[in-house]
């Protein structure tokens, strides 16, 4: 098994021990102060700054128990609509800027993630949604799962939540544009995660 | 200077030469150029001649009693030496090809033969186009069907080529047959078959016998071209073939029909400009509507990479035909500008298929010789084993798609106009239908293009669909250049289409030449504004400027980025293989889907199963699809079981036992006397 | 030859169509935010789009050729190309004496020629899905195309299409009854080459459901940008046809600056206005069976040949 994923893996789990990237990594608890509006403003600019204005999300379920899914699709209702924002979903890794990662990498869709983070043009995002994206969740940490989407790709944000509120998910996607500095390059990307 | 005719004389004997050559040749290392390099110069030499009878005087040879009671006569005007320099520059390209090409059958055949009738071939054409004499005028083109015949046949060993072999051999003297009746129609008019002696007495022929030399020779020649129905030994001689004779069939030989149509319609058979001519242009447009939509349709659902081409061969005599015929619709009614527009129209489509489809098959020959398959759905990948092949079909299959700015498009682009212009012809009947004859033309030029998209990707993109691809390599630089002439004619003709529109316009002696090479077409409408025009030179231009000016603003635009390869997109499956691409039969299940009264196409699956009982646990799935040719079927097949009954009755004559002849012998001589007897009385 | 002014108008025309493409998709995409009570994205939301992909890297697969690498470029070169040729808000142009209609027509048939190898290019599935379904659609809205041009050709005399427009703007209204018929006919056949409802769906994440999308599926990037560009162009450029053969009003017919500021607010509001109304249509179709969509091609076709019968009689 440990030489599967190490094959599957390259040398990124040396690289990147698990605790450390979720102690640096940004966690998102539900706030109540600032509302919908002034967030959404907020993401906005940030996303302005960063990707023009327009950010391409692509929606990858490893393994959740669709809890989160329909969170996210709650996004793009007319209550929500997270297009007059300026993100959209998009059909293709090659078409997104952020990678929204569900459920908690089970194994059978851990090379699947693995590939879909690859075939991502860089500079790229990845936010982990839900509280098994975390660390393994309710399906834990066992011989069918890797625990957690960080284990697999380097995740620059965790959306805890069992599901997240759709609120909670755009202050996600907020923190993960933020984090992100302009004209990175996505080597540059991997040696600041690997430092980290 | 030497005088066109000894050039003619030096043209012939060097085919022949080259021909002797190839016998008395061996199979040694020398044996391919010692072969191939006499046709090469002749051709050459073609060329040059046409192009000097083009822009000179005509050439007249005749040598009384050649053979006993008939003359060897020459006549090489415009319209022959059109055709010629077709033949010249697509043998002279076949030519150097072949000697590559042929390499493949240098081990196992004996090269000498294919040599002697290569050039005979090559030479018989020649002067088919350039003979002024009925009876040698058959002979020639015995000789070249002969020839081609044997050349289909060279590759033997195989059953099934001998059986198209067969089927062209049949169809082609039906054909003849035809010419030799439409022939024999004018001879008993003028008690003579030279072509000079029919050019002038045929419009004092009787209306009658006008049309049925028409229609013979239409049949005739039809099937030499391959209209609709009688199209059914192209789709098979011609992948039958070595491919390098497939081009010179494909490109020149067909049109040899077309060349024959042409001389009867408008020189031999006596057309007068009056209406009552109006319906042999009508026979024309629909033979071609009906070969141009049926030829494309079976190209997109066929597997095998060169019977595609055949039946795209057969879509774009289609096309050449409706220009003929909307030019002889035209003239009928006085309309000489625009029949002058369709003729080119047609013209200039003839020679341009020459070019592309000999520039097809040449690059499908290079397929097969690589590969050794001619199966779509075994090959894929080329593109990086085969750079030059790949990019020269490119431009073939572009070409031949009518997309600009190659020259198929300018043809079809006049042929188009030559439809639209319909609307000036006086006969509310005769406009109606022509504008419902573009619907055919237009899907044509739309399926066309699938098609080639088709076999292209199918032939050269993606992943190799099938484990022959470790050893292929690109092939020999004399097979690449002659391909190249033939993809820098399309270019070239595409680009500067003037020279093509002069060039058959100065061949039929058409009032249509245009001013500059920048103005390909200016039409004009009955209130004098601008019905329409093209000028390539200028498209072109605008093209690279646009690509050049593209790019400079994305350079600029865009920030620093990087270009990684990663996996093809498969939603992270990981395991994508060549078995999941989509295969040449599924990429035309919709069009199969849309046109299946015509295919009668027939799905069947065989499950296999892990328990008998339980259908949801599947072991394999077989799945096959056919397809069905409803020509074969419905036309040719109850023709050939009823003609095997019939002689099969007669058959039961021949004994064998020596009384039963004795008593036929008496019964005949019996028959006869009482038959002088009558006949006296 | 003609005069520098006019080459330089013709360009201009270029230029606007290929600046205005974008907003376009955003005033149809913002439509069918409304029709759904949302929202929705900014106008210029396709532009921010097509600027950040500019700056995003590409990731290409290693199963494509370079036949994947230029379709794109192929792709905005033959359609940016085909814009020249379409009288936007001036009739006469000096471009009317280089192409015609049909030579648009073959521009983009030369662009969707690309765009299909390159769908098969890369080996995947989606890709020949779509190239599959395309060659299909296309092929059969080709006689469409055509009748429909022979209806408007024999008209107004001529496939030159500032003789086209010219003539329009000069004829009365409904003066020319067999046009209607093509207009219906033309009508079809942009909704099956932008791939809009009930062809195809711009907003789909299904692949099954898709035919122009899958065959892009895997650009990224500039490439994606140029794709998504010339997309609009095209969309643009047959608006544009539609408006100002059949609807030629406010058109200039000379280079005056006030006429040519008319023309240019009449094309504008013309082209949202039809931008507008094919996505309140979108809003209101739903996608159709894949095999149903030859009798929608069909309608089409039957449109242009009363056209023409109409015509003839």
């Amino acid at each position: 098994m440990k030489e599967r994923s190490k094959e599957i893996l390259g040398n990124h789990l040396e690289t990147r021990p698990k605790d450390q990237l979720v102690q640096f990594s940004t966690t998102v608890s539900p706030s109540v102060t600032t509302s919908y509006e002034e967030m959404g403003s907020e993401l906005k600019a940030k996303i302005t700054k960063l990707f023009g204005r327009s950010l391409a999300i692509r929606e990858v379920d490893a393994g959740s128990c669709n809890g989160c899914e329909i969170e996210i699709a709650a996004l793009n209702n007319s209550i929500y609509d997270i297009e007059r924002f300026g993100i959209h979903f998009v059909s293709s890794p090659r078409h997104a800027d952020l990678l929204l990662v569900t459920g908690p990498a089970s194994r059978n869709m851990e090379v699947a993630l693995r590939r879909t983070y690859d075939a991502t043009p860089g500079p790229k995002i990845v936010v982990a949604v839900g509280a098994c994206a975390l660390d393994g969740g309710i399906f834990g940490n066992t011989y069918a799962t890797t625990g957690g989407v960080g284990n697999v790709v380097p995740v620059d944000v965790y959306i805890p939540g069992c599901p997240p509120r759709p609120e909670v998910l755009l202050q996600g996607l907020l923190l993960a544009v933020n984090r992100l500095q302009p004209k990175q390059h996505p080597k540059d990307l991997k040696l600041q995660a690997n430092l980290i | 200077m030497i005088s066109d005719l000894v050039l003619f004389q030096v043209i012939v004997l060097l085919f022949l030469g080259g021909a002797m050559l190839g016998l008395a040749s061996r199979n040694g290392r020398f044996a391919r150029p010692i072969i191939f390099i006499p046709p090469m110069i002749g051709s050459a030499l073609a060329v040059l001649f046409s192009i000097d009878i083009l822009t000179g005087k005509p050439l007249s040879w005749i040598v009384p009693n050649m053979v006993p009671f008939f003359n060897l006569e020459v006549f090489v005007d415009g319209v022959s030496a059109f055709f010629m320099l077709m033949i010249g520059i697509v043998s002279f390209a076949v030519s150097l090809y072949s000697i590559g090409y042929s390499r493949e059958y240098q081990v196992t055949k004996r090269i000498s033969v294919f040599g002697f009738l290569f050039n005979v071939f090559v030479v018989s054409m020649l002067l088919v186009v350039s003979s002024n004499n009925g009876f040698f005028f058959l002979v020639f083109w015995e000789l070249m069907s002969l020839t081609s015949f044997f050349l289909v046949i060279y590759d033997h060993d195989k059953e099934e080529n001998i059986k198209s072999g067969m089927t062209y051999l049949v169809m082609t003297h039906f054909g003849t047959a035809f010419i030799f009746v439409s022939f024999l129609l004018g001879y008993l008019q003028t008690g003579s078959l030279s072509f000079d002696s029919l050019r002038n007495s045929s419009p004092s022929f009787p209306f009658l016998i006008k049309n049925l030399m028409f229609v013979f020779a239409f049949v005739g020649f039809g099937t030499k071209a391959g209209i609709v129905p009688l199209h059914t030994w192209l789709p098979k001689a011609h992948p039958s073939a070595p491919s390098n004779i497939s081009a010179l069939m494909s490109a020149v030989m067909i049109k040899m029909g077309i060349y024959g149509l042409v001389r009867i319609v408008f020189d031999l058979a006596g057309f007068g400009a009056t209406p009552d001519f109006a319906w042999w242009g009508m026979l024309m447009v629909v033979a071609g509507s009906a070969s141009a939509l049926i030829g494309v349709l079976y190209a997109i659902v066929e597997r095998d990479i060169k019977r595609v081409l055949a039946y795209s061969s057969i879509e774009n005599i289609g096309i050449i035909l409706i220009g003929l015929g909307l030019s002889v619709i035209f003239a009928s009614y006085h309309l000489a500008s625009l029949s002058a527009l369709a003729l080119v129209a047609s013209m200039f489509h003839t020679i341009n298929h020459a070019f592309f489809k000999g520039l097809l098959f040449m690059g499908a020959g290079s397929v097969v010789y690589a590969t050794h398959t001619k199966d779509m759905e075994k090959l894929g990948g080329l593109v990086r084993l085969m750079p030059w092949t790949s990019l020269l079909f490119l431009v073939g299959a572009i070409s031949i798609s009518g997309l600009p700015p190659f020259n198929g498009f300018v043809s079809e682009w006049l042929a188009l106009q030559a439809l639209l212009s319909s609307s000036q012809i006086p006969s509310t009947i005769l406009q109606i239908s022509i504008a419902f004859a573009s619907l055919p033309l237009a899907l044509t030029i739309g399926l066309a293009a699938g098609t080639f998209v088709r076999l292209f990707a199918m032939t050269f993109l993606s992943k190799a669909r099938s484990k022959f691809s470790l050893n292929i390599r690109e092939v020999s630089r004399n097979m690449i250049a002659g391909m190249a002439i033939l993809a820098s004619a399309c270019a070239l003709f595409g680009i500067v289409p003037s020279l093509g529109i002069s060039l058959s316009s100065t061949a039929f002696h058409l009032p249509y030449q245009p001013s500059s090479p920048f103005d390909a077409v200016s039409l004009q409408n009955a209130s004098g504004k601008s019905f329409a025009n093209l000028s390539m030179p200028v498209v072109a231009m605008m093209l690279s400027g646009m690509a050049l000016a593209v790019f400079g603003f994305i350079r600029v635009m865009s920030g620093k980025t990087t270009k990684t390869t990663y996996g093809t997109w498969d939603c992270g499956f990981g395991n994508l293989n060549e078995r999941m691409e989509y295969t040449a039969t599924s990429l035309s299940q919709p069009i199969r889907a849309v046109f299946k009264a015509l295919f009668k196409s027939h799905n069947e699956s065989d499950k296999e199963l892990y328990v008998r009982t339980n259908p949801y646990l599947v072991k394999s799935i077989i799945f096959k699809s056919s397809t069905r040719n409803i020509f074969e079927e419905n036309l040719y097949n109850p023709i050939v079981s009823s003609t095997i009954l019939v002689l099969d009755k007669i058959r039961k004559i021949q004994t064998g036992k020596i009384n039963s002849y004795l008593l036929y012998i008496m019964l005949t001589i019996i028959l006869l006397l009482l038959f002088v007897r009558l006949s006296h009385a | 030859m003609p005069s520098i002014p006019d080459i330089a108008i013709g360009i201009i025309q270029v230029l606007v169509i290929m600046a205005l493409a974008p907003l376009m998709t955003g005033i149809m995409r913002k439509t069918k935010a409304r029709t759904q009570k949302r929202m929705g994205a900014g106008l210029f939301q396709p532009y921010y789009d097509i600027v950040k992909l500019l700056h995003k890297d590409e990731v290409v697969s290693d199963q494509s050729s370079w036949i994947f690498r230029i379709s794109p470029w192929v792709n905005f070169v033959a359609i940016g190309t085909a814009a020249f040729f379409i009288p936007v808000f001036l009739t006469p142009s000096p471009f009317g004496l280089v192409g015609d209609l049909i030579l648009v027509v073959g521009l983009f048939a030369l662009a969707r020629f690309f765009t299909m190898l390159a769908g098969l290019d890369v080996s995947s599935t989606f890709g020949g899905l779509g190239s599959s379904r395309e060659m299909m659609i296309s092929a059969l809205l080709e006689p469409a195309i055509f009748l429909a041009i022979f209806v408007v050709a024999i008209t107004y005399g001529g496939t030159n299409l500032s003789t086209i427009v010219e003539a329009a703007a000069n004829s009365a209204l409904l003066s020319h009854p067999q046009l209607i018929f093509a207009a219906i006919a033309v009508f079809v056949v942009i909704l099956g080459e932008t791939g809009r409802l009930p062809f195809g769906n711009h907003s789909t994440h299904l692949e099954l459901t898709m035919m122009h999308e899958a065959m892009v599926l895997e650009y990224s990037g500039k490439s994606l940008a140029l794709v998504e560009w010339s997309q609009s162009i095209k969309q643009l450029v047959l608006f544009t046809l539609i408006a100002n053969i059949f609807v030629p009003w406010g058109i200039s017919s000379s280079i005056l600056p006030l006429a040519l500021g008319i023309g240019l607010l009449a094309f504008v509001i013309k082209v949202s206005t039809l931008a507008v109304g094919v996505a309140f249509l979108e809003s209101s179709v739903a996608k159709w069976r894949l095999f149903r969509l030859p009798d929608l091609v069909a309608i089409a076709i039957a449109s242009s040949m009363i056209g023409l019968v109409f015509y003839y009689l």
